[in-house]
């Protein structure tokens, strides 16, 4: 791929990447998110066209029109959100698009269900049939189907987009398994991933994006994790961040958590949270901590648990008591929750103030847009004009409007999940700088991450979750990427950062 | 010329210069008055240059009285399509509200009142069972809506038995023809009806949580706007509104009778949508929806002027709805 | 999607909850057919009876033949409010062009059908082109057509073969010709929508139009047929109510596309798109029919009928829609 470009409204995705790889390859894709690896390979993919640039296959061009013609030409893509039909069975998604004929535009149902099943055992998945329906599986069999939906088309090139993202460690090692198999059968294969232990595990090369430009390739052996990281970062994490904290463990937690749990949540949690630190909940993905979040914020009725504000116990049973109470909450998804894309910036950030003051009839506009315009300043939004709708902003001034709206209503407890996913670089430092000085003015911050270097660099205290429990708890002194790691993947340590026996095999590496 | 060599002809560029730019700002101009504005321009226009009479002041009074109940009916549409829904209950609304008021004001001056109230407590409690049969048990309004619609068809062929009962009193006729400082009282409160409507959508909280709620109901859930009982009250707004039309339509008639509402939900829907309103909500206001109405009197009032057959008025306004809704979507797209 | 994971191998008894919890429209539906007809037959003998069996057989193949369209675009995704003025037009241009001459009808036929195919069409373009919303398309189909009708007819209008007759009240045996054309029709369809690629792309159109294009479906094309089917069952329709009116109706249509979205959605077919089978839709049909049977029986005023008829359709529809998450709308 030479010179590609790629814009959507208000973001320039990819700047002139290229990219290439060799015939049986595994070549690990790494970057932070939003640095456009998934763009990348949706046009590779057929499923978004370049604005600019190339692609070349086997030595010819190659412009697929649609994902059709990428499939034609032996590309499959495991794309990172399920592409599957709930109320359709295992093989019929397996085979959708692609299914095979018996004259007349019939399915052959047989040779599909036959199919299905000889990809499952491939995959060596004992608990799914080719007759469930997709609606009656779970996530980590929903992944299974997606991979398997992949492998059941002869490829010569597979892009894997975060494939263990919803999978247990068994799983992980048998997808392991055959990538090994399919990279013995000259397949070439691109594999997407934050999780660094698996590009030292399975790639042979490893290439690293950030902000919409390639950053470099390397070979993966002899490849140390420190210069990985030190090339994806790009700078100095040191300059990046904002200076950390250290609290007086004696002093009261403001933010007291016990045994929380929600009807989602597979575990109940408790922790303490002191004013003045940014509290951080990392995990993999599917650790939990959203879940938690969500939890805090009264979008998930709780079942069980209490939670206690400088030494009260409050009960936050939806969003608009947590608001009354204080509490304010960025969710991950920032376009389906956070904002509402048709509506202008200012009544964007209007309303959470307005539900919080309990307005009943006519509003003071006036004044709504003097505090609007002080907190655009504040946080310097950049946006034509007030009344522009919020889905022409870019993706860093979106975050900073749903931040505004909060910080309008004065929040004492503000929860934020991945604050600068999609975000590029100003606007994350920017973030960042305005959490530290919201912890400063003694407002609780909560960052839920899977950012490894934002958890890191950003946070005072961490909290790792695995499968909806605590693995690890650590001050931003005694956390390392190792340890956070091991913590994340289920290692559970010991105040030094040992791994505890048993462990299983994947904490030793 | 070789002195300047880097401004060709100043002179000539300077007046295509202008010409571009004049250009440039009725383009501008163009482009930022919505679509439905210039098609009443254009139909206004038309209808002028076929018959000025249409125009005069007392004309022009006449075609908005007849076009009142309607643009209420549109009106409380609006607040339900605001939110991301569908009333197609509203013609079985009118045939019910008309014929209980026919039925119980039954030409006495004493019944009035209490009639009105009736109606308009009887629209409320319609509105609120679909309200809540959408929000509570997630039937999708567009067939909630259809069942209510069937349902209160029922209702009032119950209450009349089919035949045209009561009676409408003179004292409230007047209502339909009096006037107020030489404009009739129905054009009065249609005024009101507007001017109120759009308040509450734009300057109230309440209002403009509506609009939210139709651009996305979940961020609205989660900045702590109790959603669906904001939509519970656009349907309940919609059925009070059309309960109100009804009683205004009715005072041009002496008696119930079947007919009433036919067809109406379809009606008020074309205006809100032709006034730019987006179908599934966050687009809108009462002055499109007004906009919309007006579009569609006008071209009607046009239509019959020149003589275009009662049936074709169908097939315009299939087109007309069709051509608003593929223009508002340029519209939309054009990203400045 | 359930966070838990399934047992490797499901006892009987969970397989079947979990059938149930997946189909609890169309048992409803089904139930409450039998409850009716039964509870109807228990008041008044002459429900069960043949003649009587043979009357509701009669009533459900009209209603059936267009629902069985409108099945397709609903489980895509979308549907189609322009079949009700489909029909009108239909019964006119047929009964028109026919006039009682039999050499006619290979020209009423290709007349009809041009019409119908050419309206699904213009649906089918403009929702996957234009890609305005289907709500909007078809009801402009719906009143352009209306407006043409009435235009040129003012009332019943044309005349028809005995041959045509046939159609509408022929037997074989004890089975009413209507009936057959219904069944073949019925299993054409059951055959399409289970068996073949095609009837998988519709599905899939409604389960996700994006996931569906990304995984190769050619959704265009895809919507395009699903309209021209409908359109298609729209002119069948006509054709068969042009046989039992013995002429053409501009009203006879009127109505019928709500009562067909009512029929097909009543038992457990998603408004929305991409779940819901025929076996649904016949649910329905039985349904809405059986109903008025059944009241016609126990006297039941019409007007009463209409509250009942409207009540069962949000009650049935609420059966399935109820347990969904998130916010109704």
């Amino acid at each position: 791929m030479r010179g590609v470009h790629k814009y959507f409204p208000g973001v320039h995705a990819l700047k002139g990447v290229d990219f290439s790889c060799f015939k049986s390859e595994v070549r690990a894709l790494v970057g932070h998110n939003g640095a456009g690896k998934s763009t990348l390979i949706k046009i590779l993919g057929g499923v978004y066209d370049a604005d600019e640039g190339e692609i070349i296959l086997r030595g010819k061009l190659f412009k697929p029109a649609n994902p059709m013609d990428a499939t034609n030409a032996g590309i499959s893509i495991i794309h990172q959100e399920f592409n599957l039909m709930p109320d359709l069975t295992v093989a019929q998604n397996i085979f959708l698009g692609r299914e095979p004929r018996r004259g007349f535009g019939f399915m052959d149902t047989g040779a599909m269900i036959e199919g299905a099943t000889r990809v499952l055992e491939r995959l060596k998945i004992a608990d799914i049939d080719p007759s469930d329906y997709v609606r009656d599986l779970s996530v980590n069999q929903l992944q299974l189907v997606e991979i398997a939906k992949a492998l059941a088309v002869h490829s010569e090139l597979i892009v894997m987009d975060e494939p263990t993202a919803a999978l247990t460690l068994p799983d992980i090692q048998k997808l392991f398994g055959i990538i090994a198999e399919l990279k013995e059968s000259g397949v070439t294969i691109i594999y997407i991933s934050h999780r660094l232990a698996e590009v030292f595990e399975i790639g042979d090369r490893v290439t690293a994006m950030k902000d919409g430009r390639m950053l470099a390739t390397l070979p993966v052996e002899g490849l140390d994790k420190g210069t990985l990281v030190e090339t994806m970062v790009g700078r100095s994490i040191v300059e990046f961040f904002p200076r950390h904290t250290t609290l007086d463990k004696t002093v009261e937690p403001a933010l007291v958590v016990k045994d929380l749990r929600s009807q989602v949540m597979r575990k109940a949690v408790s922790f303490k949270v002191q004013t003045g630190e940014i509290f951080g909940l990392t995990g993999l993905e599917g650790c939990g901590a959203t879940e938690l979040a969500r939890c805090l914020f009264g979008v998930d009725r709780t079942r069980q648990g209490e939670v206690s504000m400088n030494g009260h116990p409050i009960k936050v049973g939806s969003p608009k008591e947590a608001l009354s109470l204080g509490f304010g909450y960025l969710s991950k998804n920032r376009h389906r929750e956070g904002l509402i894309l048709t509506a202008p910036v200012s009544e964007n950030m209007a309303i959470p103030l307005r539900v919080k003051e309990g307005k009943k009839g006519l509003l003071n506009q006036k004044e709504e847009l003097a505090r609007i315009q002080e907190m655009v300043a504040k946080l310097q939004i950049i946006a034509r004009d007030l009344s522009h709708e919020a889905q022409f902003l870019s993706g860093g001034n979106q975050q900073k409007v749903i931040l505004a709206k909060w910080l309008l209503t004065q929040c004492h407890v503000l929860i934020i999940d991945e604050p600068t996913r999609g975000i590029d670089v100003e606007s994350k430092a920017e973030i960042y700088k305005l959490l530290r000085e919201l912890t400063d003015q003694g407002v609780i911050v909560l960052v839920v991450s899977s950012d490894m270097e934002e958890v890191l660099g950003l946070c005072d205290r961490i909290l790792v979750l695995h499968r909806g429990e605590i693995t690890g708890e650590f001050t931003w002194e005694t956390a390392s990427e190792r340890t956070v790691m091991l913590a994340a993947t289920g290692c559970a340590l010991d105040s030094e950062g040992n791994v505890l026996e048993p462990a299983p095999e994947i904490c030793k590496l | 010329m070789a002195a300047n060599g880097n401004a060709p002809k100043p002179e000539a560029d300077e007046v295509r210069g202008k010409v571009t730019r004049t250009e440039n700002r009725a383009l501008a101009v163009v482009k930022k008055v919505p679509l439905p504005w210039w098609a009443l321009i254009v139909l206004v226009g038309a209808t002028a240059a076929v018959s000025p009479y249409i125009l005069m002041p007392s004309n022009l009074i006449h075609l908005v009285r007849q076009g009142v109940p309607g643009a209420i009916l549109a009106l409380g549409e609006t607040f339900v399509i605001l939110a991301g829904g569908f009333d197609l209950s509203i013609a079985s609304t009118v045939s019910l509200i008309a014929a209980v008021a026919s039925g119980e004001m039954a030409g006495k001056v004493g019944n009035i009142f209490p009639t009105v109230a009736l109606s308009l407590s009887i629209a409320a409690a319609i509105g609120l069972i679909n309200g809540l049969a959408v929000t509570k048990l997630k039937v999708p309004s567009f067939l909630t809506t259809l069942g209510m619609m069937i349902a209160l068809q029922g209702a009032a062929l119950v209450y009349t038995g089919g035949m045209p009962v009561g009676g409408f009193p003179e004292e409230f006729r007047a209502l339909g023809v009096g006037r107020l400082l030489g404009v009739p009282y129905l054009i009065w409160i249609l005024v009101i009806v507007i001017v109120l409507s759009q308040i509450f959508l734009k300057k109230t909280a309440l209002g403009r949580s509506i609009l939210s709620v139709g651009g996305n109901d979940l961020a609205c859930h989660l900045m702590g706007i109790r959603v669906n009982r904001v939509r519970i009250l656009t349907f309940v707004l919609s059925s009070v509104f059309a309960a109100v039309g009804t009683l205004l339509m009715v005072t041009t008639f002496r008696v119930w009778d079947s007919s009433m509402g036919k067809g109406m939900h379809f009606e008020a829907i074309t205006m809100v949508i032709v006034g730019g309103a987006a179908l599934g909500g966050g687009r809108g206001s009462a002055v499109t929806t007004i906009l919309g109405w007006l579009v569609m009197t006008m071209l009607f009032t046009f239509l019959n002027l020149v003589g275009f057959p009662e049936a074709g008025r169908f097939i315009v306004e299939g087109v007309i709805i069709l051509l608003a809704v593929a223009a508002n979507r340029e519209a939309l797209m054009r990203v400045q | 999607m359930r966070t838990e994971n399934l047992t490797p191998n499901g006892s009987l008894w969970f397989k079947i909850k979990r059938w149930l919890g997946n189909n609890t429209g169309v048992v409803t539906a089904y139930l409450i057919v039998l409850a009716t007809f039964l509870t109807s037959g228990g008041i008044s003998r002459d429900v069960f009876k043949l003649t009587n069996i043979i009357t509701i057989l009669h009533h459900m193949v009209s209603l059936g033949l267009v629902s069985i369209g409108q099945t397709f675009c609903i489980l895509s995704g979308s549907f189609d409010l322009s079949v009700g003025s489909v029909i009108s037009l239909t019964t006119l241009l047929f009964a028109g062009t026919v006039f009682g001459r039999s050499e006619m009808i290979l020209q009423a036929l290709a007349l009809v059908f041009g019409v119908g195919l050419f309206t699904g069409l213009v649906n089918g373009l403009t929702i996957a082109k234009a890609r305005i919303n289907p709500f909007i398309t078809t009801l402009a189909t719906m009143l352009v057509g209306q407006g043409a009708t009435l235009m040129y007819y003012y009332g019943p209008y044309g005349n028809i073969t005995p041959g045509i007759k046939y159609l509408g009240y022929g037997m074989v045996g004890p089975v009413p010709v209507a009936v057959l054309v219904l069944a073949a029709f019925f299993s054409a369809a059951l055959i399409v929508l289970t068996k073949t690629r095609f009837g998988l792309h519709v599905y899939a159109l409604g389960g996700g139009i994006q996931s569906a294009r990304v995984s190769g479906v050619n959704t265009t094309r895809v919507r395009i047929a699903t309209h021209v089917i409908c359109s298609f069952m729209a002119t069948c329709t006509g054709i068969y109510v042009a046989s039992r009116l013995g002429t053409g109706d501009p009203y006879v249509g009127i109505d019928i596309e709500l009562e067909s979205i009512a029929a097909v959605c009543i038992a457990g077919t998603s408004l929305f798109g991409g779940r819901g089978t025929l076996w649904g839709t016949l649910g329905g049909v039985l349904l809405l029919t059986m109903l008025s049977n059944a009241f016609n029986h126990l006297n039941v005023e019409t007007t009463i009928q209409l509250i009942a008829r409207g009540l069962i359709i949000i009650a049935a529809v609420a059966v399935y829609t109820m347990r969904r998450k998130g916010f109704g709308c």
